[in-house]
């Protein structure tokens, strides 16, 4: 009988409930270091304890559910779990989230209308579009749209000029 | 009740006042562009136009104010529809089947039926109002924390009609948006959670997290597709079906009433309003269904009882401003500005006093809810067009959108930062089948609830025998359990004949 090896995504759900249990762990400890008079851990201890016990709960059951699949399964049942295949798709998704992480964090550098027309065309670029009026004409228009929509807010949006007088 | 020389000298004071019919429509177009907007929610809509209301006489300056706020009410729930972009907390279960409809290519019903919703929940919550001020506004004065803690409960058991077939999963994730929404300087002045950054003092920005949660996450997991409706014959933006939206919603004037009655009440309690309002109506519609289980897949129902609950709320808000003069809400905040910048003052002297007056906006918000159907058609017409849209397209628009947005909430680099985080979190959630929605409806309540705790605990003294000196807490906590057990004893008795026949069958 050959053993059903844990695949890479369920450690990735198992690393991620794990850090859902010690984040809320650390949220408990921190709170009632400050202080531990009922009226700051009256809600929040009762909530991050039951949150731990709880995704304590599911990682053991996760791992008990490893175990049975290798103790019973048969050979020709037995399905394995490679490395995941990286297809377009992932790879557009890895991308598409780089560089919006990029982009927020390139804001408060070039300012948000530099900041959002770079984003718009190397993402529209990345997800697939290829004509070069729409690379070109369509992340211009749009940042001028957002930018004067968001005139009407209170606060000042930074903008390149702004951003480099600094 | 109702007194009708007052009502009399309403209809005559609206009927000579020419600014008033020139306003209303205006403020809905308003509060639907603003609505509509991301980052752009009726509280600023309202502070935009305040200062014209300074050269308007009160009424046409009220009913300006009212009418914006009427049509963002609704405007909020056409990205919630289309794009699963709650703009505000207030749409948040208008995605819930709002967004799966839209997936399915029924955009067109889905705004109809949000429209209508919105318009006749509106419309009775401003019934309530006309015909229940007084007695409204003596309720108001017997909630308090105990009362808001009770409401805020009633939110949270949400959490555990959201989680489907996975109940640890749900309970895991709502406990989580619970903790977030607690984090940064409680009310007593502990500082929890913060990580040592200054900016996370006033906790977590509820609309960039929000938009993180549910939008980003969203887009991320989309980018496969390449239209939000994959059936291109489904893209189709048509009039025809918008009005057999209409005509679906109609079709449920329990639904749109029951909405209507949470959203007033809760609406009526200072500082929990529209976001509290369309959880709690979606939830009690859902738990009282013969398939709870439809609803999140695109059930009518669900949006029909989660605009209704938010709409509603408005007429709530009212009462307590113009019985008592206490704001609920930012809304309502804005509002009285308006009264103090035409030297009037809300409470029960203002009622007596000028009840014409009262009467006048009641009835001109009835006129509002009219104006909203027939200047909402068009809008929404128009706005369904982004369903042709190419996700390419879409997808970065609408992230730097969302950062943009988020900026503008938070007027630091706070907001987009939350987006960017909590758009992980969600993509992390949704990968692992832990339910956004139940992290959110943590998020939202986390605060609200532990404030209202602590002030109960305070009040009593640590005493629960406290609960039985407030009779509208034992009348809400008794709402509760009913609402929650009602529906599973009825299932229960519903499944016993079910099980006896099956067995006379088998026999």
């Amino acid at each position: 009988m050959e053993l059903r090896r844990p695949g890479f995504r369920d450690w990735a759900e198992l690393l991620f409930t794990a850090a859902i249990a010690a984040g809320c762990a650390w949220y408990v400890i921190d709170t009632y270091a400050t202080s531990s008079r009922a009226k700051n851990v009256i809600l929040i201890l009762p909530i991050g304890v039951t949150g731990v016990v709880l995704a304590v709960g599911l990682l053991f059951s996760k791992a008990v559910g490893f175990l049975r699949g290798s103790q019973t399964s048969p050979a020709a049942g037995c399905v394995q779990h490679g490395k995941p295949k990286l297809n377009l798709e992932t790879l557009q998704t890895v991308a598409v989230t780089a560089l919006f992480a990029l982009y927020c964090i390139s804001v408060d550098v070039v300012g948000f209308d530099a900041a959002t027309f770079a984003f718009v065309l190397v993402s529209l670029f990345a997800l697939g579009e290829r004509s070069k009026v729409m690379l070109v004409v369509y992340p211009a228009s749009f940042t001028l749209v957002a930018l004067k929509m968001t005139a009407l807010t209170s606060y000042d949006i930074p903008v390149l000029l702004e951003v480099m007088g600094r | 009740m109702i007194d009708a020389a007052a009502l009399t000298e309403a209809l005559a004071l609206l009927g000579s006042d020419w600014m008033a019919w020139t306003v209303m429509p205006l403020g809905i177009i308003i509060g639907l562009i603003a609505g509509a907007i991301p980052g752009i929610s009726a509280s600023v809509a309202m502070v935009l136009v305040l200062p014209f209301t300074l050269y308007m006489g009160f009424l046409p300056a009220i009913l300006l104010l009212t009418s914006v706020f009427t049509g963002a009410s609704f405007g909020c729930a056409v990205p919630a529809i289309l794009m699963n972009i709650p703009g505000t907390p207030a749409a948040v279960a208008t995605t819930f089947d709002g967004f799966p409809m839209t997936q399915q290519g029924k955009h067109n019903e889905a705004l109809g039926i949000g429209l209508i919703s919105s318009a006749c929940a509106s419309a009775i919550s401003y019934i309530f109002l006309f015909l229940l001020l007084v007695p409204l506004s003596r309720l108001v004065l017997l909630l308090g924390s105990v009362e808001m803690f009770l409401v805020a409960l009633w939110g949270l058991t949400l959490i555990a009609a959201l989680s489907g077939k996975n109940m640890v999963k749900g309970l895991v994730a709502g406990m989580l948006g619970l903790l977030l929404g607690t984090i940064g300087m409680s009310d007593t002045g502990y500082m929890r959670g913060t990580l040592g950054i200054p900016m996370l003092v006033d906790g977590v920005p509820e609309v960039p997290a929000l938009m993180g949660l549910f939008v980003a996450s969203q887009l991320l997991h989309s980018v496969g597709s390449k239209y939000i409706v994959e059936d291109s014959a489904a893209r189709t933006i048509s009039f025809a079906r918008i009005f057999q939206g209409i005509r679906q919603a109609i079709a449920y004037p329990g639904i749109i009433l029951k909405g209507s009655v949470v959203g007033t009440l809760v609406g009526v309690i200072p500082g929990v309003g529209s976001s509290v309002s369309n959880l709690i109506s979606y939830s009690v519609t859902r738990r009282g269904d013969k398939d709870p289980e439809s609803f999140g897949t695109g059930n009518p129902k669900g949006l029909i009882a989660a605009e209704s609950g938010n709409s509603s709320s408005e007429g709530g808000a009212l009462t307590t401003l113009l019985a008592l003069g206490i704001p609920g809400g930012g809304a309502t905040a804005i509002m009285l500005s308006a009264f103090t910048m035409h030297n009037v003052v809300g409470g029960p002297t203002f009622i007596n006093d000028q009840r014409d007056v009262v009467y006048a906006i009641i009835v001109g918000n009835f006129a509002q809810t009219a104006f909203l159907i027939l200047l909402g058609l068009p809008f929404i017409y128009f706005v369904s067009r982004i369903v042709r849209v190419p996700m390419r397209v879409l997808i970065p628009s609408v992230l730097s959108l969302c950062a943009l947005g988020a900026y503008s909430m938070t007027g630091n680099m706070m907001g987009p930062y939350v987006v960017l985080v909590f758009a992980l979190l969600g993509w992390l959630l949704t990968q692992f089948n832990f339910p956004v929605a139940a992290t959110v409806v943590g998020l939202m309540l986390g605060r609200l609830t532990e404030s209202s705790l602590i002030r109960s605990y305070q009040m009593s003294g640590g005493e629960l025998s406290f609960l039985l000196e407030r009779p509208a807490a034992i009348m809400l906590a008794v709402l509760i359990v009913l609402s929650i057990a009602w529906p599973l004893v009825r299932r229960l008795r519903n499944r016993q004949p079910r099980q006896i026949g099956e067995a006379a069958q088998e026999g």
